[in-house]
């Protein structure tokens, strides 16, 4: 297993500030996919495993990454951006796409208005596996996901039903200019060397 | 000119340019602040310097990953503000590229960028000696950066323009065939020879031989006519780019969630400092009819050609003589 640091933007709501929310996403489930929001109220906690093993599988996948817009309302993975290098067919080149640059574009819906930005690690999985909670996948690799390519460019990282808020390290809120608002860390954040295979002697 | 002629797609995505221009702006104006906040995690430098083929020099530290953002925000917006017939304003972004981009010590540059912004904008000559790029900054410092076995691939096409476009065959002397051509690195040598834009050389008065160039031998007919040949197919390679991103890619015909982004870039900056090195250094052959192997061709390759070449015109309007 692969530790990727990844960053997720989230862009502020129409209806006000959403300050309280966003730093609430620290603590409790941390950040939840929408297919969680959709299954409150519906099912017993006890049926939440065998509904999200329905939930996940490569199909699912392969909608939330290139028809979000049917099914944003209740995929069960969540966009990561972690950067990316594309490849320019035509010279052919390369160039480098940050994930700052993404992630800091969807938080502000290309610098329109204010919204989040968490950096928070994840566990991915060197093969495909969308139907294996735990880890998530890296859909930027095209070596893995051959029939990915159509939105390479936002250099993605899909995380599965929920990052825990111990992965998320802080949050940042932006304004339509990109300047800083506030930072809030997370106090109960564990960094990802705890689970790193760099052993110390004993 | 309505920019980018054979497209018509472009006018429509007019708009979505102009945010994206605005946004990159912003973004380039923030970097510092994104990428040099010590202990917040952002210390470590982006994957970014892969765009710099001197980071491999490991003689010097690369430059910093808040220049390299930042400069490459600049120029990807100077980039969408010139096919949008906003020249004056691409200059600007170019010009503030060029300014971030040499801030710092001359071994700490993003070379190839200071190289290609500096020869756009007549504020650097661009030599290619044995020993490695040779950009001297007018009025400024210069920086002898060595070729490390190569260059990559990818950086031959800019290295051959940013060199034409700043003082044309003369950029090449110390590469001449008739010097000694055991100093010069195989691997550069075979790598900026083998890129194809190196095809239009005789167009230069630069004959390709098979270890470096000769600008003492006139081209021959034939070498000008496959010269010829090669920039037209250049511009059709360029107008397969845009019909592509413009008509096909899907996130220019169905962007996601108000993102501005075009997959692909939008502008050849080689293609485009090959035409400025002409315009400068080849005035008598920089005019339509002679460059077109049949000037009564009308395709989007040679539309694009027009449109570059009013694109050159404007661009040199107002830039210093060296």
């Amino acid at each position: 297993m692969l530790v990727q640091w990844c960053l997720k933007g989230i862009a502020e709501g129409a209806t006000g500030p959403e300050d309280a929310l966003a730093q609430s996403r620290l603590g409790g489930p941390g950040l939840k996919s929408s297919w969680l929001f959709d299954l409150r109220g519906n099912a017993d906690i006890f049926e939440f495993p065998e509904r999200s093993h329905k939930a996940l599988s490569y199909s699912a996948l392969d909608a939330h990454v290139h028809s979000y817009s049917t099914v944003g309302r209740t995929t069960p993975y969540i966009s990561l951006s972690a950067g990316c290098v594309e490849l320019d067919p035509f010279t052919p080149t390369t160039t480098t796409i940050k994930a700052w640059e993404t992630a800091l574009d969807f938080a502000t819906r290309s610098g329109t208005q204010s919204g989040f930005v968490y950096r928070l690690w994840v566990l991915v999985s060197p093969k495909p596996a969308p139907e294996l909670p735990g880890f998530a996948e890296e859909v930027r690799e095209l070596n893995s996901f051959d029939t990915f390519a159509q939105f390479h460019h936002e250099g993605e990282i899909t995380a599965k039903l929920f990052v825990p808020a111990r992965q998320i390290e802080w949050v940042e809120k932006y304004d339509r200019d990109l300047s800083l608002l506030w930072r809030a860390r997370n106090p109960d954040f564990v960094p990802p060397e705890r689970v790193s295979n760099l052993l110390d002697y004993l | 000119m309505a920019w980018l002629p054979p497209i018509e797609k472009a006018e429509a995505i007019t708009g979505r340019l102009r945010d994206r221009i605005v946004y990159l702006d912003k973004f380039a104006a923030r970097a510092p602040a994104l990428f040099e906040a010590p202990g917040e995690g952002r210390e470590r430098p982006p994957d970014s310097t892969v765009d710099d083929f001197y980071v491999g020099d490991r003689k010097f530290p690369p430059p910093p990953a808040a220049t390299l953002a930042s400069v490459s925000a600049l120029m990807t917006a100077g980039e969408l503000a010139l096919v949008t017939n906003q020249t004056e304003r691409a200059k600007d972004y170019f010009r503030r590229a060029l300014g971030t981009a040499t801030r710092q010590s001359a071994d700490r540059w993003p070379i190839l960028r200071v190289a290609v912004l500096g020869a756009a904008l007549r504020q650097c000559v661009v030599f290619l000696q044995p020993e490695g790029l040779d950009v001297r900054l007018r009025n400024g410092p210069a920086r002898l950066a060595g070729w490390v076995g190569m260059p990559s691939f990818q950086s031959s096409a800019l290295i051959l323009g940013a060199a034409l476009a700043s003082a044309g065959q003369a950029s090449f002397i110390g590469w001449s065939s008739r010097r000694d051509r055991s100093s010069i690195p195989l691997g550069a040598l075979s790598t900026v020879i083998g890129a194809r834009e190196a095809d239009v050389l005789p167009l230069f008065r630069l004959v390709r031989t098979p270890d470096g160039f000769d600008q003492l031998q006139e081209p021959t007919n034939e070498q000008r006519t496959d010269a010829l040949i090669a920039f037209y197919a250049l511009h059709q390679r360029y107008a397969s780019r845009l019909y592509l991103v413009l008509e096909t890619d899907p996130p220019a015909s169905d962007p996601r969630d108000r993102e501005t982004k075009l997959r692909h870039p939008l502008f050849d900056w080689a293609l485009f400092m090959l035409h400025l090195g002409l315009a400068r250094f080849s005035p008598d052959l920089y005019v339509r009819e002679r460059l077109l192997p049949n000037p009564s061709f009308d395709t989007a390759a040679t539309r694009l050609m027009d449109f570059v070449m009013s694109l050159v015109r404007e661009f040199q309007v107002g830039l210093p003589s060296l």
